[in-house]
């Protein structure tokens, strides 16, 4: 039925086996150096005082997509980040309300949110999850954490999926909203909740029963095809970072 | 019954079996967490009531994760897995370091009651719910940073003030102490749940 990729091992490549792989692990980043400066992103700009660290940040997310030729996101990402820096610095300088300053709080929000998304879109489209899960075992990181990371991201989507349907079930008995939410929460939850455990539960019956046959338990080590090696690209992202790092400490020490 | 048997031992070895339930379970409470949360964008004080409502009905699938815990570690690594989630869509680095408490102190709670007691499942939901804390933390260590933020600026005083007010120490402490009470009260729905439904279709 549904395929499933969080498997610990690339040892068993499908149709794509064709295509030669290595000019491409080659020229991309290391998934471990990715997952770095993501990492680094995301806990710069969401601790306190993180908002200096969201223009280094798009620059990284910038440069990221034109190396890989998305030409969209690199399009996109500047317009969305100054779309939401606009509704949060400009636009309570011209309108003073509270209903503007919650506007103007949420879009800060969301300025930090493009910025890291910025990374992790390109983290998403250009390492495979046999890659990743290959690069974090090579990277130490125990087995119990991968292995499990692996299926609960693989599974978010279809618990969506099935909210996304018991929600529409809902309302169609005339159930759902928030008003009723906060008149009777313990048995909106139940309403809720119940249908959805009970539909996800048979997936994940499916899904585990696959995961399982694919050797997921197995003791041994699996072995890469392509084993995760850092390159030249990897030196080049790590430097621009560090340097991207300096500038804004030195410019927030300047202001 | 056998567990009386056995020896009273910690034993972390996980089949791979756990492993995908951890998974799955986990991937189950973020899309609850997630779907109650989202009230919390109607306006500020919505953030705490929000919370309060999702700690309860993450009660369910976190009673249900339970039915499937045999040993020690595994709500150690659901506790790393959902707050580093958590981490990656934007809350503060502390909440991964509060999580891992928590769950550990939960832990401790199930090896005494042998991973089978209903009653010391229930408070070991309550003591892991105690993670919310750490998304409200900020507010206390960085307090001054986060309120002098340039978008608080821009806010106008009125507001700011307005907020300071609302999330005042006092009232923060007594969130920290709710989450208990919620914890409480969700892994009492979550067992009344389990025994209404799951029980009699066989999920658990």
């Amino acid at each position: 039925m549904t395929s499933i990729d969080p498997r610990p091992g690339t040892s068993v490549l499908p149709a794509r086996a064709s295509v030669p792989q290595r000019p491409l692990a080659r020229r991309t980043l290391d998934p471990r150096t990715a997952v770095v400066i993501l990492l680094a992103a995301s806990i710069t700009i969401m601790a306190p005082g993180g908002v200096w660290f969201v223009p280094a940040a798009l620059v990284v997310g910038l440069l990221l997509a034109l190396s890989e030729g998305a030409y969209r996101r690199a399009l996109g990402l500047p317009l969305a980040a100054g779309l939401a820096a606009a509704v949060t610095y400009l636009l309570p300088l011209a309108v003073r309300s509270p209903v503007v300053g919650l506007f103007a709080v949420m879009a800060g929000f969301t300025l930090r949110l493009v910025a890291v998304g910025g990374i992790a879109a390109h983290l998403i489209n250009t390492i495979s999850p046999p890659r990743l899960t290959a690069a974090l075992r090579a990277a130490r990181i125990p087995s119990v954490f991968t292995v499990s990371g692996a299926v609960m991201l693989r599974f978010v989507p279809t618990i969506v999926a099935e909210a996304q349907a018991v929600r529409d079930a809902m309302r169609l008995r005339g159930l759902g909203g928030v008003a009723a939410m906060l008149r009777h929460p313990v048995q909106s939850i139940e309403y809720f909740t119940v249908p959805l455990m009970a539909s996800s539960l048979r997936a994940a019956e499916d899904l585990s029963a696959s995961a399982l046959l694919r050797g997921l338990g197995s003791q041994t080590r699996p072995t890469a095809m392509h084993p995760p090696r850092f390159g030249l690209a990897d030196a080049v992202a790590g430097s621009v970072v560090m340097l991207l790092a300096a500038a804004t400490v030195l410019w927030r020490s300047a202001r | 019954m056998t567990a009386e048997t056995m020896e009273h031992r910690i034993d972390v070895r996980m089949t791979p079996k756990d492993v995908i339930n951890i998974g799955i379970f986990a991937a189950l409470y973020i899309v609850t967490v997630g779907v109650f949360n989202l009230l919390e964008f109607i306006n500020p004080v919505m953030t705490l009531v929000s919370s309060a409502i999702s700690i309860v009905a993450a009660g369910v699938p976190f009673m249900l994760f339970l039915c499937k815990v045999r040993h020690g570690g595994m709500v150690t690594v659901f506790a790393v897995l959902v707050t580093g989630f958590m981490l990656l869509i934007g809350s503060p680095p502390v909440t991964l370091l509060v999580g891992v408490v928590a769950a550990l102190a939960a832990e401790a709670v199930l090896f005494v009651g042998q991973y089978r007691s209903r009653k010391l499942s229930v408070v070991a939901y309550a003591v892991f719910s105690t993670w919310f804390a750490g998304l409200m933390m900020p507010m206390l260590y960085a307090r001054a940073d986060f309120l002098s933020s340039p978008y608080m600026k821009e806010m106008g005083p009125e507001y700011v003030s307005e907020l300071d007010s609302l999330l005042s120490p006092a009232v923060l402490i007594g969130f920290d102490v709710s989450t208990l009470v919620f914890g409480l009260l969700g892994g009492l729905l979550g067992l009344r749940l389990l025994d209404k439904h799951f029980r009699k279709a066989g999920l658990v």
